[in-house]
């Protein structure tokens, strides 16, 4: 197994065919297994295209993608689904919950797409929800939870199918301070228990917590830093 | 938590939208099980007066209709056409077993059209295997007085020894036959003679019902009919097809009513499936940014229309039911159809009416969910998520 759970290589992304975006340009990075990474840079430079290339949420337009040492990038598109039900862990800023479901039941859909995973669903979303600290919001919609709360949500859906890698889209972009300050102690507990963290953020205070942290102007890798 | 859920739970998320959709539907389903089984049930009644009618051969008027034959099968009133010799005639006849006139006049009791037929007591007796139930039946055929049919006598309450009174005179109802299942329950009958007596007629009959010993020689028979009189002499088969002939365009005129109504409906679902992908998709794309392939998509979708169907289909059946048995009082008004307002004709609850409903129902819907559903499981994650 390799060391990188990770890997990209020359990765390009261009949006539209009148008027081309370069969205990305060549852009090889390595994530080591059970690290937490930060990506940061200024917005609209690329970052959450990256992410989004390594969540196989989308395609690249040339250029590799490895996830635990399988390539990606010429997957078919069941094939990308099973990826990303198997190896990855959203969260969204947005949270992107469904409001008609309950908070278990949000947790439950993720779990039904894994094929070896829908016993005890019901069961294992209370688990998760324990760990982000919501058993008592299990049968409650995602319209009677604070911001903080339905973030504890997403991450609880993110580890529905116990995946090494969660991806998190500024997700405590959107959160106040004391709510920010409890995700992320959640966020760095669930690393601790072994999880690969990559974290799209503009705050440098996460940013320092980083032991790794890639940095992205105009689409380009401007540097990595190590801890 | 299912795909079936998902799609029950968002199926019902928009309430307005989700009823009048399904209104759509039960409308249009009700519609076809109304139509289709009125339809139907005419045939079906029709065929049973025909094998009721117990004639291999009718010998009517020179006016020869598919009115007329629907007439004949009905025992409603018919112009008298046929002179009563000709009866004699044609009971004379080799092979023919019997020749028997009928009169039948329009007449009312208590306000209330019903049909007197005049006959030749004996032969009508032994023609249609009459029991009395109460009463002596006509001893002569110049008896002043009528039998009449148990429909007759429990609708208007009336027993042996009460007098109708027809243009003007008084006749005691000398029997009540047992019910008979026919049309022969909702009838009063009279002696022939008696009958022209009364409604001032002359010598002829409304159409003469004949049975012969040898039916595969039936040509032959008609052949020596026709040679009697100048008349109009079919077969009950004839007769029979005449008058579905009739009823069959009738029934495509209605099950081509019925199937605009579920062209609407169907339409009405495709809109609401294609208004629900734009709606959702960033839930779309949230499905499969947590691992949802295009096909569990395709599923959900489909899965929505097709609840749509079921539950259309069986709302749709029991408005169907309701509506047919309110609308028969009204269609009754219609000579020619008039037997559908007959309550026993209105749709009957069968298991296979409903499953053949709820399985057009299902089909209509999922056809209707196809390209919806197809839309909807071409999204990509990104693509969905992006355009919220």
């Amino acid at each position: 197994m390799s060391d990188f759970v990770i890997e990209t290589e020359n990765l390009e992304k261009v949006y539209g065919n009148k008027e081309r975006t370069h969205a990305l340009r060549g852009i090889s990075i390595k994530v080591p297994r059970g690290s937490f990474c930060c990506i940061v840079g200024p917005s609209g430079h690329g970052k959450s295209t990256l992410l989004q290339l390594i969540g196989a949420l989308d395609k690249p337009t040339s250029g590799r993608v490895s996830i635990d040492g399988v390539d990606i990038s010429s997957l078919s598109d069941n094939k990308l689904s099973e990826v990303r039900s198997k190896k990855i862990g959203f969260v969204f800023q947005f949270f992107n919950l469904l409001e008609n479901l309950t908070v278990k039941e949000n947790i439950q859909t993720a779990m039904m797409f894994s094929k070896d995973n829908k016993k005890d669903t019901g069961k294992r979303a209370l688990g998760l929800l324990g760990v982000v600290g919501l058993s008592d919001k299990a049968n409650s919609k995602p319209s009677e939870l604070s911001g903080g709360q339905l973030q504890r949500v997403a991450i609880a859906r993110a580890l529905a199918n116990d995946p090494p890698i969660l991806l998190m889209d500024e997700p405590t972009g959107n959160l106040d301070t004391e709510s920010e300050k409890d995700v992320m102690e959640h966020i760095i507990n669930i690393h601790k228990a072994g999880k690969t963290i990559v974290f799209v953020t503009h705050s440098n205070e996460i940013a320092d917590r980083a032991e790794l942290l890639f940095e992205i102007r105009d689409g380009k890798l401007k540097a990595d830093y190590a801890e | 938590m299912n795909t079936f859920k998902l799609a029950l739970k968002n199926m019902v998320r928009r309430r307005g939208r989700f009823v009048f959709t399904l209104l759509g539907i039960t409308i249009g389903m009700a519609s076809f099980v109304a139509l289709l089984s009125m339809g139907n049930n005419l045939r079906s009644e029709v065929t049973r007066q025909a094998d009721e009618l117990g004639a291999d051969i009718i010998v009517m008027g020179r006016v020869d209709c598919p009115f007329i034959h629907r007439a004949v099968l009905a025992g409603e009133q018919l112009p008298e056409s046929v002179p009563r010799e000709v009866v004699a005639r044609i009971a004379g006849i080799d092979g023919i077993t019997a020749a028997v006139p009928y009169l039948t006049l329009g007449a009312s009791i208590q306000q209330t059209p019903i049909t007197l037929i005049g006959i030749l007591p004996d032969e009508m007796k032994a023609h249609r295997g009459w029991g009395v139930g109460n009463g002596t039946f006509f001893e002569s055929e110049l008896e002043r007085s009528v039998v009449i049919g148990s429909g007759i006598a429990s609708r208007f309450e009336l027993s042996v020894g009460m007098k109708l009174t027809f243009r003007g005179l008084d006749f005691p109802i000398a029997a009540i036959l047992n019910e008979t299942g026919s049309n022969d329950d909702i009838s009063v009958f009279m002696p022939l003679s008696i009958a022209q007596e009364t409604f001032g007629l002359d010598d002829y009959v409304s159409f003469i019902a004949v049975t012969v010993d040898d039916v595969i020689n039936i040509e032959r028979y008609i052949a020596a009919i026709m040679d009697i009189a100048n008349l109009s002499v079919s077969t009950d088969e004839e007769l029979l097809s005449s008058v579905l002939l009739i009823l069959g365009s009738l029934n495509i005129t209605l099950q081509l009513i019925a199937g605009v109504a579920l062209v609407a409906a169907a339409f009405g679902i495709i809109n609401t499936m294609l208004t629900a992908i734009y709606e959702r998709r960033r839930e779309i794309g949230i499905l499969r940014a947590v691992g949802g392939k295009s096909g569990v998509i395709f599923r959900i979708f489909i899965l929505e229309s097709g609840l749509y169907g079921f539950l259309g289909g069986l709302f749709g059946f029991a408005v169907g039911f309701v509506v047919s048995r309110a609308a028969a009082p009204l269609i009754q008004q219609n000579e020619f159809v008039s037997v559908l307002g007959n309550p026993d004709t209105a749709v009957v609850f069968s298991a296979a009416l409903l499953f053949t409903v709820l399985g057009l129902s299902v089909l209509i819907a999922v056809i209707s969910g196809l390209y919806p559903a197809w839309r909807a499981s071409r999204l990509t994650p990104m693509e969905a998520i992006r355009n919220v």
